[in-house]
């Protein structure tokens, strides 16, 4: 199991695409957390300039303004990647040599995703960083203290958003597994996340039944997960944006565990049961 | 059978959805030690067969043992080396690094890599992405993961697809060698020509059915003699008087005695003596690629080749 958990570990740090979307992640992480918004705080005129926008952008306001990304456009890049782990298997046809030397498909699917926890986990930890540096940037730039938040609060926040971005990445499994290939589940999972989950949130005020399903999405036990951090959830603009409905603290959490085990069953089933193409 | 068996299949039969069975009831053997061929036309349910020896497809019915063992299973697949359909590797990674990935999967030893690499002679462009190799490249690097595990029993799957005649001659030779180790082969292929010339045994497939299984002499048939004479009449009039001539044809203006070689002179001396010119007399033989026609059709085969 360890030699197929390094294999796997080389594999997917050798994926070109592993490190492309990471560096994409950072860069929008950067753009529309820090350099935006302190932009248009900027540009505002000097007696117009809001000090809650300037302080959302300092090292106190990490955890805040990071952990919101999570359950937003960060986790999509979770899902791609997921989707790339076994989906683009399909298509190149490596998934029938890699089963040649390892038949044991259930030990090739747990060490292809703990690699895949690996990167989330090194994911997670880069946007962290990078967000710290933007907002590290920002304090210096406007020579306010470098306040940093509580340790124990960052690593709530680190563990919050690993979770998040390892179910993304499990429904990314998920789909590439289903649809055995990469464009149809990436297409469909970015679809579910960024359209079809916000308009049914969009109704659940108004029809009982949309309610209680939305309280079962993704976005939403997500979005209730960060904002028991202090995360802004419904703050932050865009196809992505939130505004409810919320879940209690736990109930998320619990939520967010149970999609883990039942998307990585579901995977686990789907390449036990079928024949491999 | 079963201890002589390297592969053994009892009714083994593969349906996709409701339509007709890809495989239907096939009852093969591979005897350890041999290089076995397995042909049919295209579609005829090869591939398939092949794929549930290496468990990438599960049989609807019947049963397989490789190697003693179920088909597919852990135990089955740690001695045999397996090349299915077009290779397939990690087009970013070198040569080497994708047999380093498949050796951590197999659980064999790094070491194993230089010498599988040297084996298929793909040293010199091992660290090369496997983006920049050619078909032949790409099959050799196929068998040299085939071979990682130092199997007892590989199974090819058109190995010599998609290369050039010197890339099918050496993977002929290659092929040879790992047999003459001591390797059972099953390799699947169209190219008569090259099962006659490396098989000992041969089964061939049709419609997902075993239509024959046997030695290559054995489905060739028996030598027998050519003739072509003038008068061609009285020829065929005192050659059916001879007593080792068993059986007499005409095909393509000569006739064709089923008689054993040897008898050559004897029949040359019979006719010359009556008066008769003699301008052929000479043994002919079936080639496999005959009785692979007679066997599966040739309207079939060639609608399937251009299928």
């Amino acid at each position: 199991m360890i030699a197929s958990v390094h294999a796997e570990l080389l594999l997917i740090c050798r994926r070109l695409s592993t490190w492309g979307l990471l560096a994409l992640a950072l860069t929008m992480g950067v753009l529309f957390n820090y350099v935006f918004p302190y932009v248009t705080y900027l540009d505002a005129a000097a007696g117009k300039r809001n000090p809650t926008d300037l302080a959302r952008l300092l090292p106190a306001a990490l955890v805040t303004t990071t952990v919101t990304t999570f359950p937003f456009y960060i986790g999509t890049f979770a899902l791609i990647l997921g989707v790339l782990l076994l989906g683009s298997e399909y298509g190149w046809g490596t998934l029938k040599t890699v089963l040649m030397q390892q038949p044991n498909r259930l030990r090739l699917l747990a060490a292809r995703l703990i690699a895949l926890a690996a990167v989330l986990v090194v994911y997670t930890l880069a946007i962290f960083a990078a967000m710290a540096v933007s907002s590290a940037a920002v304090a210096l730039h406007e020579g306010a203290n470098l306040s940093w938040p509580d340790a124990f609060d960052i690593v709530r926040a680190l563990a919050a958003g690993g979770l998040i971005l390892s179910v993304w990445g499990m429904l990314g499994v998920l789909l590439g597994v289903l649809w055995r290939g990469t464009a149809l589940a990436i297409g469909l999972g970015i679809l579910y996340g960024l359209v079809i989950e916000g308009l049914v949130s969009g109704f659940a005020s108004s029809i009982d039944l949309l309610r209680a399903l939305a309280h079962a999405f993704l976005r939403t036990n997500g979005y209730s997960l960060v904002a028991s951090l202090g995360g802004r959830a419904g703050s932050v603009g865009g196809p992505g944006a939130f505004s409810g409905p919320f879940v209690g603290t736990w109930p998320a959490l619990g939520v967010l565990l149970a999609y883990l085990v039942i998307f990585g069953a579901a995977a686990a089933l789907l390449l036990q049961r079928r024949d491999i193409g | 059978m079963t201890a002589l068996c390297a592969i053994e299949t009892e009714g083994l039969t593969k349906r996709y959805g409701s339509g007709s069975a890809a495989v239907d009831r096939l009852d093969l053997h591979v005897r350890r030690g041999e290089i076995h061929g397995f042909v049919g036309p295209n579609g005829a349910g090869k591939t398939t067969t092949l794929r549930m020896l290496v468990g990438l497809a599960r049989p609807t019915a019947g049963s397989a043992r490789v190697l003693g063992q179920p088909a597919g299973s852990a135990a089955a697949l740690a001695c045999t080396g397996a090349m299915i359909e077009e290779p397939a590797f990690y087009p970013f990674l070198s040569g080497r690094t994708n047999l380093r990935l498949l050796a951590g999967h197999a659980g064999v030893p790094m070491s194993r890599i230089d010498a599988v690499l040297a084996r298929v002679e793909l040293t010199p462009r091992g660290a090369d992405k496997v983006a920049t190799y050619s078909t032949g490249m790409k099959q050799r690097l196929a068998l040299a993961a085939a071979l990682l595990k130092d199997p007892e029993l590989l199974i090819l799957d058109e190995p010599t697809n998609g290369l050039d005649p010197a890339g099918i001659a050496e993977i002929r030779e290659l092929v040879r060698g790992l047999a003459r180790e001591g390797r059972t082969v099953l390799l699947s292929s169209h190219l008569m020509n090259e099962i006659e010339q490396i098989c000992d045994r041969v089964s061939v497939i049709q419609r997902g059915r075993l239509v024959t299984e046997g030695s290559i002499d054995e489905l060739r048939g028996r030598p027998e003699l050519r003739l072509r004479a003038d008068p061609l009449e009285r020829a065929r009039e005192l050659v059916r008087a001879l007593p080792f001539v068993e059986s007499l044809r005409t095909a393509d203006g000569a006739l064709v005695l089923a008689a054993a070689p040897e008898r050559a002179a004897a029949i040359n001396r019979c006719l010359v003596r009556c008066g008769i010119e003699v301008s052929e007399l000479a043994p002919v033989r079936s080639s496999l690629e005959a009785v692979f026609l007679d066997l599966v059709g040739p309207a079939e085969e060639a609608g399937e080749r251009d299928r």
